[in-house]
């Protein structure tokens, strides 16, 4: 097999906003382009509203993108008609952020973990059943939750539950948006270790988003950083934490709080100023100007272009670090 | 009961925010216990759980998902429905207008109308889906404000937008549906939400946990700054002990519905001495450089999960995942026992032996 299982390329979405707002559009992602390889987990990280959820929505084609490609193992998957697409669904599978709304409070597990087997294979009811049990053994719940209502189990239980729904199917993709972000630390031990586990013994591809840093440095082989729709640096994972290159990135690494109370308060704010800006009316040049404390003249004239800074593929998009590469 | 919640008398704000403990709680929980009666049975989810809380304390609220936490403040707050029942304790609350100790659990529907929001206001665990999807923003905030607090259209609408300043989100977002925020945003319009009636007592479960560190990090700051200056109690419920560490004056662990350990936040990370407190700092992913030069692949878990329990408790809860039990744990339950040099510290434990952590 060659090329990488996912290409997105130069994706876009925007969305029509409310009169109230100026009438203008949401430009949550804006010409964002990243590869997944086979067996590959790629780090998707950036703060709220920096558009993560639509890259992943848009590349299971929950929603439609207003611009741009996703390429799935080969296919343009853009423009392929709503009926092609459920043949395709069973091939890449996405576990929500939230697991309270994710999950149909009506349904049985059992029933929630097996609907993509009814909806996608001929198995008989004995072959569903079994596949149900087999994907909650294998996320590690008893046999016992198969029988209970998704309000009877805790937010962790409930998370593996959507991850055994997911997997269900072997999928080649797995587009997990923010798995662990409502789990405590040892219960979100666990599912991390389940997922590198899974990923190892089933070798699906992984987008993985998430706001949290460490979660992204325990799991994920690269990872990309999304700042106001645009990717502003991606790198391996050893890379990326070991010499963050873009201002962003760096504050984000500063502001992750220590467990530590000592020493997380006796630290020195170095977290952002202000507010991100708004994605309807983004400001002109580099995303980050008005809030960056590097920023220039010509971050506010032009938007900085990628600059790789290492022989792996560490690439980031700010002019100070392009003209520190090109001084060397 | 002298609890005149109807007419709302503006009390000026004590100063607060010291973070010591004194004079009467705010809120004073007594072995309260709640369980969900179930076709299967009871299950215990709270287990007589003693917790107070003082004007301009934050109290960090942790422990595995399933352990309770969520339980212990909503039952404390009247906010529980069947199959929850309430099968003991008492909860005293004392605030801005209920100048003598009330007990929350003793009253009527009325009166509890009254305390939502001016006394006590809850921020709950997945609030940003709570949102009503077909209200914007200004109406929704407008809409709480003007049923809690006497003010005209034109006051409830610069509050409201007061309200979003205080959270960082810009003005223009007012007149946006809730389905064109991102997580992160709905979850700061509850918080909003949640201050409109500046409560004397602020209950966040879960609340930055949908959160970038950059957000994170301004929400902290503005619960830092209402507790100062409002002396507002904040019961902060979480599994982020970056978050605990960074806010929280005193924290109460909690495992199988029962309070494991509390102290000092100092205290106990610098020693936990629960076998299970020392768990959950252990489960930190930390530093992925530092673990794999320690050789060390996987995130440190405690095995085993929190047990559901059905039946009164004959042994510790968290015996079977102890690396600590001995016999003495299998057969008596340990019962909440002061330790360490501090007198606000203390452990349900029968090996309470400290331990050393690493720094981060
Ligand atoms: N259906 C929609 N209509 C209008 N705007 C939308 C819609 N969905 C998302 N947005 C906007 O797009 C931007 C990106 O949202 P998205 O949910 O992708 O962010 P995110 O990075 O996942 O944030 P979080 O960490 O809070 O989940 C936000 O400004 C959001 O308000
Ligand atoms: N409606 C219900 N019926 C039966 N059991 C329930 C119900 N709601 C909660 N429980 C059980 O009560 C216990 C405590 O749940 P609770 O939600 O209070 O825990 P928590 O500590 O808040 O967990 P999390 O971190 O996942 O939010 C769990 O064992 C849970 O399964
Ligand atoms: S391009 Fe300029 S504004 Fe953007 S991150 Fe770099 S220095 Fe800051
Ligand atoms: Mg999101
Ligand atoms: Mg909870």
């Amino acid at each position: 097999m060659t090329g990488a299982l996912l290409e997105v390329e130069r994706l876009t979405m925007e969305f029509r906003t409310h009169r109230g707002t100026g009438g203008g559009r949401v430009q949550a992602v804006r010409g964002v382009s990243f590869t997944i390889g086979r067996g590959e987990i790629l780090g998707l990280v950036g703060e709220t509203g920096s558009g993560k959820t639509t890259v992943g929505k848009c590349v299971v084609r929950l929603l439609n993108p207003s611009a741009g490609t996703v390429t799935f193992d080969g296919q343009d998957i853009t423009r392929v008609p709503r009926g092609k697409l459920r043949q395709l669904r069973a091939r890449f599978q996405m576990v929500f952020q939230d697991p309270y709304s994710s999950l149909d409070p009506r349904m049985t597990v059992a029933r929630i973990v097996a609907e993509p087997v009814r909806a996608h294979t001929a198995d008989s009811v004995t072959e569903v059943r079994a596949k149900a049990a087999k994907a909650i053994e294998r996320v590690g719940l008893p046999p016992g939750v198969l029988q209970r209502l998704p309000h009877e189990l805790s937010g962790g239980q409930r998370q593996r539950v959507g991850l055994a729904r997911a997997l269900v199917l072997e999928p080649q993709l797995l587009i997990a948006d923010e798995p662990v972000s409502a789990l405590d630390v040892s219960v979100r031990a666990g599912i991390l270790n389940l997922l590198a586990d899974l990923q190892r013994s089933m070798g699906f591809s992984c987008l993985f988003i998430t706001h949290d840093l460490s979660v992204a440095e325990f799991l994920c082989d690269r990872v990309a950083v999304l700042y106001l729709g645009e990717i502003v640096e991606v790198g391996t994972r050893d890379e990326l934490f070991a010499d963050p290159r873009h201002p962003y990135t760096q504050s984000l690494l500063a502001a992750a709080p220590l467990p530590d109370p000592v020493r997380q308060r006796g630290r020195a704010g170095a977290r952002l100023s202000g507010e991100p800006a708004s994605n309807v009316t983004p400001p002109p040049g580099c995303g980050l100007n008005p809030r960056c404390p590097l920023a220039d003249d010509r971050c506010v004239a032009e938007a900085p272009a990628f600059t790789v800074v290492s022989a792996f593929g560490h690439m980031t998009r700010c002019h100070r670090v392009q003209e520190q590469q090109s001084g060397q | 009961m002298n609890t005149d919640l109807g007419n709302p008398v503006p009390v000026p704000a004590e100063p607060g925010g010291s973070g010591r403990s004194s004079g009467v709680p705010v809120l004073s929980i007594r072995d309260l216990s709640v369980a969900y009666r179930t076709g299967a049975g009871d299950v215990r989810a709270v287990d007589k759980v003693t917790v107070d809380l003082h004007a301009g304390e934050v109290v960090g609220l942790v422990g595995e998902s399933g352990s309770g936490k969520s339980t212990l403040a909503y039952g404390a707050t009247r906010l529980l429905r069947a199959p929850a029942v309430i099968t003991s304790g008492t909860v005293h609350y004392q605030g801005r207008r209920v100048r003598t100790p009330v007990d929350v659990l003793e009253l009527s529907a009325d009166q509890l109308v009254g305390m939502r929001w001016r006394e006590i206001a809850i921020v709950f665990q997945s609030a940003m889906n709570a949102l009503n999807p077909v209200l914007n923003i200004h109406d929704q905030l407008t809409d709480v404000i003007r049923a809690h607090l006497p003010v005209t259209r034109r006051e409830a609408t610069d509050k409201a937008a007061g309200l979003l300043d205080l959270v960082g989100i810009p003005r223009t977002r007012l007149r946006s549906y809730p389905h064109e925020l991102s997580g992160g945003m709905r979850q700061r319009v509850m918080i909003a939400m949640a201050l409109a009636g500046e409560p004397k007592l602020l209950v966040l479960d879960e609340p930055t946990t949908a959160l970038d560190v950059t957000t994170q990090a301004q929400i902290l700051d503005i619960v830092r700054d209402l507790r100062s200056r409002t002396g507002m109690a904040i019961l902060l419920i979480t599994h982020d002990l970056g978050v605990v560490a960074d806010i929280a004056d005193r924290i109460v662990v909690m495992y199988a519905g029962a309070k494991v350990e509390e102290a000092d936040v100092y205290d106990l990370f610098r020693a936990p001495r629960h076998p299970y407190a020392a768990g959950l700092l252990g489960a930190l992913p930390g530093s992925a450089v530092a673990r794999r030069e320690a050789g060390q692949l996987r995130l440190a878990e405690i095995p085993g999960m929190v047990p559901v329990l059905r039946a009164p408790l004959e042994s510790c809860a968290f015996a079977p995942r102890c690396q600590r039990a001995t016999d003495q744990c299998r057969v008596q339950p340990p019962l909440l026992t002061p330790c360490g040099p501090a007198d606000d510290h203390a452990v349900a434990c029968f090996h309470p032996e400290p331990v050393a952590t690493v720094p981060a």
